[in-house]
């Protein structure tokens, strides 16, 4: 016997929504449409572009050699050696680009996943109002598409390793480690923001500002001990740069992640993720009315 | 079968449950449109209304205290003017709009073609949102891929399939969203106004699919101001006023009751201009009908069905002529009379019908008390089967085209059954004198025979 669906003026309690395995379950039955939408997401971007999804493995790479001239060259930022023997006698621009590039790519996917959100559902007024949708895999697409993207600077990331003589340390695997609360945090932010984006039309123009200002303050440019003493708690307690740092130590410096900070962060970002998600499938309900 | 929905206290609906033989049920619904000044008193009404006592917002009810059940493979049509309610209800049982109050239970999968646009995404392709929409309704892709060939030839918009759906006409647009919606294996088939776009074809194809869906077990509810396609889909009606319920029950019923309001606003604002006409009468004489509304001011006070000889007759043979007689009283002085009657088949299809004035037997003026004798008479080419009789006395406009006015409406006022003949089988509804003619020709060229049968 098929489900019934129950149409009434308030929807599930937000008690509905607070599992965690609730919700990994739930986005696992929309895969399918995640997946479209991801892959959707991947090729619209640059539809009608001359090099079309070359683009994907381009803009990264522009963005590589512009940062490392500003940066490398011209502002001469430096990144003691920590790469051990591995990374000695590379041209420290070289290094400082590489090392760069790592915390940039970990950045954008979630500078990309943020700033994207709050438009995602206030754009798309048929999907509020004429189906039966599930609003709250857009982000999930948007995240998934941006998870392609980081797969392929990180790609870049190696292949430019091994090309300039170093090599990729033994601890790489890790990296996964410090994903996890990204993703997470991503997630929360993203669904809390494609709420508040319908309902305040302000909030996307708070976002891209807010945005640029996490990624200065995540050590993305330089490194966290160029930072006044005064003013390190400010990047020292920012998940986000904490998770950047670890990304380096486990991709480039072949060291072990921190495991305790990353533990806090990862437990924070539990709570953030499901946070996002319960106040985005409680607002959903009001959503049809105003968008 | 339409039957009184159980009783509904009010709650959260969370514990409601649906009798296994209906397939929706809808509880007491009410939709208020909280109209607010900003968008963001929306949220913190979401947020703080049940907190806080003070509301964020203006009221209207655009819907209230709909009850009534659908039973799995019923189709059920619901009529009202614009604005009536008829779009917020789909959209309630649909699940993209919540109710305020009350609560509906709908199960299985819905498919649901909510005014136009229905939820495609512009850049996308038909195809790509032809995926898409299975993949919102639970269908994967693979399943999907054995649908995609149907979907695409149904809708037969050619290679416009493959261009994003942004491009499309908006009876492209319907096509496709009429396509996938009926392929993608719904339990629930909501739809609404979405065939007065397509062409003629097309709007033939979608009632012969409709029609086979629902012989499937599709439960169906639809929305469409052509009210012969809401008849010949629907055996049950809903009527919505004002977002209010004036009639749930046969189609017929509810269709004469919507048209009937429309004809009575129209003579209501006919009657107040003339003062002549404002007294309103008692109907004098009873006529069994369905539905009777009307000034009152010529009354039918009978109607029969007669043969050629003056026979009351209840039955008619294929070829006999078939006689309506009906008598008029004017109650005041009238002119510019009219008598109409409309033929009814069972499934509520008005097939034709006729007035007194276009057929030339325009009524003289009426005097008070005079009594009009009309008779209506035609060959019954008609398929066996019972039939109806309407009957309509009306005031036709004067030349400003003002005074329209409905004297005495009658809905199924008398009945005939018009009996099945075997020596001559009745293609579709009636039959029309056609010529026929069939020519040979020798393989030379030449005419061997023509053989013709005339009117």
């Amino acid at each position: 016997m098929s489900d019934v669906a129950i149409r009434s003026a308030h929807g599930p309690t937000a008690g509905a929504y607070l599992s965690p395995i609730g919700l990994v379950g739930g986005l696992w039955g929309k895969r399918d449409l995640i997946r479209q939408f991801a892959s959707r997401e991947l090729l619209e971007r640059h539809r009608g572009a001359l090099l079309g999804i070359a683009w994907n493995v381009l803009s990264p790479l522009l963005t590589l050699g512009v940062y490392t001239f500003v940066f490398g060259y011209v502002l001469n930022v430096r990144w003691e050696s920590r790469g051990g023997h591995a990374w000695e006698g590379m041209d420290p621009h070289l290094s400082f680009a590489l090392t760069f590039f790592c915390g940039h790519a970990l950045a954008h996917l979630f500078a990309e996943s943020v700033s994207r959100a709050p438009m995602l559902v206030a754009s798309r007024p048929n999907l509020v109002r004429k189906v039966v949708f599930p609003l709250e895999i857009l982000p999930v697409s948007v995240l998934v598409a941006g998870l392609v993207t980081l797969g392929i600077s990180i790609g870049i990331l190696v292949v430019c390793i091994l090309a300039f003589g170093a090599s990729v340390p033994a601890t790489a695997p890790l990296f996964i480690v410090p994903m996890v609360p990204l993703v997470m945090l991503a997630l929360g932010a993203s669904w809390m923001l494609a709420s508040l984006g319908v309902f305040l039309r302000d909030v996307r123009n708070v976002v891209q500002v807010a945005v640029q200002v996490l990624i200065f303050m995540s050590a993305v440019f330089y490194p966290i001990e160029r930072v006044p003493e005064a003013w390190r708690w400010v990047v020292q307690y920012n998940p986000l740069a904490v998770i950047i740092e670890n990304g380096r130590r486990t991709l480039l410096w072949g060291e072990m992640p921190e495991w305790d900070k990353l533990a806090w962060i990862t437990l924070l970002s539990i709570v953030v993720m499901q946070g996002g998600y319960v106040w985005f499938m409680r607002t959903k309900r009001g959503m049809a009315d105003v968008v | 079968m339409l039957s009184e929905p159980a009783a509904y206290t009010p709650g959260d609906g969370s514990s409601a449950t649906l009798d296994p033989a209906l397939s929706i049920s809808v509880r007491g619904i009410g939709k208020c449109y909280e109209i607010y000044a900003k968008p963001i008193d929306r949220l913190k009404q979401s947020l703080l209304g049940r907190l806080v006592q003070s509301e964020f917002h203006r009221k209207f009810w655009a819907l209230r205290g709909i009850s009534f059940d659908v039973a799995r493979g019923e189709a059920v049509g619901i009529v009202g003017r614009n604005g009536s309610g008829k779009s917020t209800l789909l959209q309630i049982i649909a699940g993209t709009l919540a109710p305020t109050e009350g609560v509906a239970l709908v199960r299985g999968r819905v498919a649901a073609l909510l005014e136009l646009g229905s939820g495609f995404n512009a850049q996308f392709t038909g195809r790509e949102n032809a995926y898409l929409a299975g993949a919102i309704r639970g269908l994967g892709r693979r399943v999907m891929d054995g649908k995609i060939d149907d979907i695409a030839s149904f809708a037969d918009i050619g290679d416009f399939f493959d261009q994003p759906v942004g491009m499309y006409s908006s009876g492209m647009h319907a096509r496709l969203a009429f396509s996938v919606a009926s392929t993608v294996e719904p339990e629930v088939l909501i739809l609404d106004e979405i065939l007065a776009v397509g062409d003629a074809s097309f709007t033939q194809k979608c009632m012969s699919r409709l029609h086979r869906l629902l012989d499937s077990g599709v439960t169906l509810l639809f929305v469409s101001h052509n009210l012969d396609s809401v008849k010949s889909l629907c055996r049950r009606g809903v009527y919505l006023h004002k977002g209010a319920p004036v009639f749930v029950g046969p189609t017929e019923q509810a269709v004469d009751r919507y048209l009937s309001q429309v004809r009575e606003t129209t003579t209501k604002r006919a009657v107040e201009k003339i003062e002549k006409l404002a007294e309103a009468r008692e109907v004098v004489a009873p006529v069994e009908s369905d539905l009777r509304y009307g000034t009152g001011h010529a009354q039918v006070e009978s109607v029969r069905m007669l043969d050629t000889h003056g026979q009351e007759r209840e039955e008619f043979g294929y070829g006999e002529r078939v006689v309506i007689e009906a008598s008029v009283r004017a109650m005041i002085d009238l002119e510019r009379v009219d008598v109409a009657f409309t033929l009814r088949d069972q499934t509520g299809v008005d097939l034709f019908g006729a007035t007194a004035v276009r057929e030339g037997a325009k009524p003289p003026r009426l005097r008070t008390g005079e009594l009009a004798v009309i008779r209506f008479s035609f060959r019954n080419n008609l398929r066996p089967g019972p039939y109806g009789i309407s009957l309509s006395i009306s005031r036709r406009p004067d030349e400003l085209g003002d005074g329209l006015a409905t004297l005495d409406n009658l809905e199924g006022c008398a009945a005939f059954t018009c009996i099945a003949d075997p020596r001559r089988k009745v293609r579709g509804k009636l039959h029309l004198p056609v010529h026929a003619e069939c020519t040979v020709i020798r393989p030379t060229g030449v005419v061997r025979k023509t053989v013709t049968k005339g009117v």
